[in-house]
């Protein structure tokens, strides 16, 4: 077993290595003449205005944590599907295993519905807002809270 | 791979390494050479789909293709930005590489050729799998650029969000065959009559449904049509690889293809039976033959595995590449809600479906069940 994993480090380390090592022999191949505009940031050809680590919607940390919360949860009922069926066809246990597993995915499934009701798997929250009628600020156009 | 030098080569022994590498140039040989030669094959299928003809100049009938796009790649100026950060810069394309041909290790091709016979294959398949949203992430985040971070962090959404409905088809999958080893996987889906259930995808209605999540995440996983928000090449500039020009550039599309190439061979191995074909066991097939002496049973036996194993593989690349040239691009507000809305209900709802099928049928496949209806035995 600890050959196998020895091949699939090698894998891994081959994988790493090419990249790096075909950069560097192609080194000498390539010319390199830099200079101050091919050095700058590409901005649609314009000089870049301001920093490149502009604020963005927090909407990507929302969908972030969520995927966190179901990664974990798909990693943690691995073992448990791959004992089910040895569980089933020796008789001993299945319902337990059934029963403990799906309740606790049945828990993430409402913290699912829960987000879903709420809107934070929404993208735009527009749609929401408009279904709930909510008033819309006439110069930003932003929904007002109300 | 099962080298046979286990007792020379062994963990012990001080020339373990050869052993180790004896299978990864093999399968690495060949499967970051496909990943080289997809490029060709994809530009030649879209001039098929568009009425024209595609690239066939450089070698005979234009094969020699990719070494020409490799060669020029690598013989361009390799400029990084002065505010770029020069270390992860360098870094991100690699863990693309990694993270896709790292989990080529697992993909089963026959019965003995197979990077490495983990038991725990297809989890570790999964978590390399996982790799490449980091590597998308870091070499947005390292461009000192602005389009380059909103596309990269899109694309980053956009990988992970669909990695969820990917693991779930495949744990609906795992409650059938009860293994995590690749090998087991694949043995599991053996013809009736040797014992097997025959192939995931026709065990139980569950797991048809889910074999189709699972082409369409792996299709978001490679930001491929109608996912390529993060290519798209209208808006964003040229989303997260805008500094990245020549090999690195390359490096990122090779990954792509990589990735391409590891999720059809997952979802050969895991839905459509590897290399089992009806009727006949191939593992068990003793072909009669001699040459010089030696019995190549093994021989043919392997290249039929291999081949089948392909065929399937290059179905559903064609398939994939078929989709690019048919359909159009989703917003990314509709992919969010394609993933979240959609597909992760629908692949809870079957993976509960195939547990209780599990359950209630003991873990046999429509076609053993009506095996065992009609008698014959």
């Amino acid at each position: 077993m600890l050959q196998e994993f020895g091949n699939a480090l090698s894998f891994i380390v081959l994988a790493a290595i090419l990249p790096p090592a075909a950069l560097g022999i192609f080194k000498f191949f390539r010319p390199s003449y830099p200079h101050a505009g091919k050095l700058m940031t590409y901005e649609c050809g314009e000089i870049p205005k301001g920093s490149a680590y502009v604020m963005f919607n927090n909407r990507f940390y929302l969908v972030a944590i969520v995927f966190l919360v179901f990664d974990v949860e798909v990693a943690l009922l691995f073992p448990v599907m791959m004992l089910f069926r040895d569980a089933v066809i020796s008789g001993e246990g299945a319902t337990q295993v059934f029963l403990l597993s799906f309740s606790f995915l049945f828990v993430l499934l409402l913290g699912l519905i829960y987000e879903w009701k709420k809107g934070d798997i929404d993208w735009i929250r527009d749609a929401e807002d408009r279904r709930r009628g909510l008033a819309k600020d006439k110069k930003w156009g932003r929904t007002l809270a109300s | 791979m099962k080298t046979g030098f286990d007792g020379v080569f062994g963990v012990n022994s001080p020339l373990f390494i050869f052993s180790a590498l004896a299978a990864v140039i093999v399968i690495l040989g060949f499967a970051a050479p496909l990943g080289g030669f997809c490029t060709f094959i994809e530009r030649r299928l879209a001039a098929g789909f568009q009425e024209r003809i595609g690239p066939n100049r450089v070698g005979p009938a234009g094969l020699f293709q990719m070494f020409s796009d490799i060669l020029k790649l690598l013989l361009k100026e390799d400029t990084i930005t002065k505010n770029a950060d020069r270390v992860i810069f360098a870094l991100a394309p690699s863990l693309v590489l990694v993270g896709s041909l790292g989990a080529f290790a697992t993909i089963p091709f026959t019965n003995n050729v197979l990077g490495a016979d983990l038991d725990i294959g297809i989890f570790w398949a999964m978590a390399l799998g996982s790799v490449v949203s980091l590597g998308v992430l870091l070499g947005a985040w390292s461009s000192d650029n602005k389009w380059s971070l909103l596309g990269g962090m899109r694309g980053a959404a956009q990988i992970v969000s669909f990695e969820i409905p990917l693991g779930i088809a495949i744990l609906s999958a795992i409650t059938v065959t009860g293994t995590l080893s690749m090998h087991g996987i694949v043995k599991g889906q053996a013809w009736i009559t040797s014992g097997g259930g025959f192939w995931n995808i026709i065990h139980n209605p569950f797991l048809f449904i889910n074999f189709f999540v699972y082409f369409i995440a792996s299709l978001a996983e490679c930001n491929r049509v109608p996912f390529d928000l993060p290519e798209a090449e209208s808006e964003l500039v040229s989303g997260f690889n805008t500094e990245f020009s020549g090999f690195r550039y390359a490096l990122y599309m090779l990954g792509e293809f990589c990735d391409i190439i590891l999720f059809a061979g997952l979802g050969t191995a895991v839905f459509l039976g590897g290399w089992q074909l009806p009727f006949v066991n191939l593992a068990e097939l003793h072909v009669p033959l001699a040459i010089a002496g030696m019995n190549v049973s093994p021989l043919v036996q392997t290249g039929l595995m291999g081949g089948v194993f392909l065929a399937k593989m290059a179905s559903i690349i064609f398939v994939v590449m078929w989709l690019r040239w048919t359909l159009p691009r989703l917003r990314v507000d509709q992919l969010m809600a394609v993933c979240w809305k959609y597909l992760i209900p629908i692949s809870f709802f079957n993976l509960l479906g195939s547990a209780l099928w599990v359950w209630l049928f003991k873990g046999q496949s429509i076609l053993q069940l009506v095996w065992a209806w009609t008698g014959v035995n």
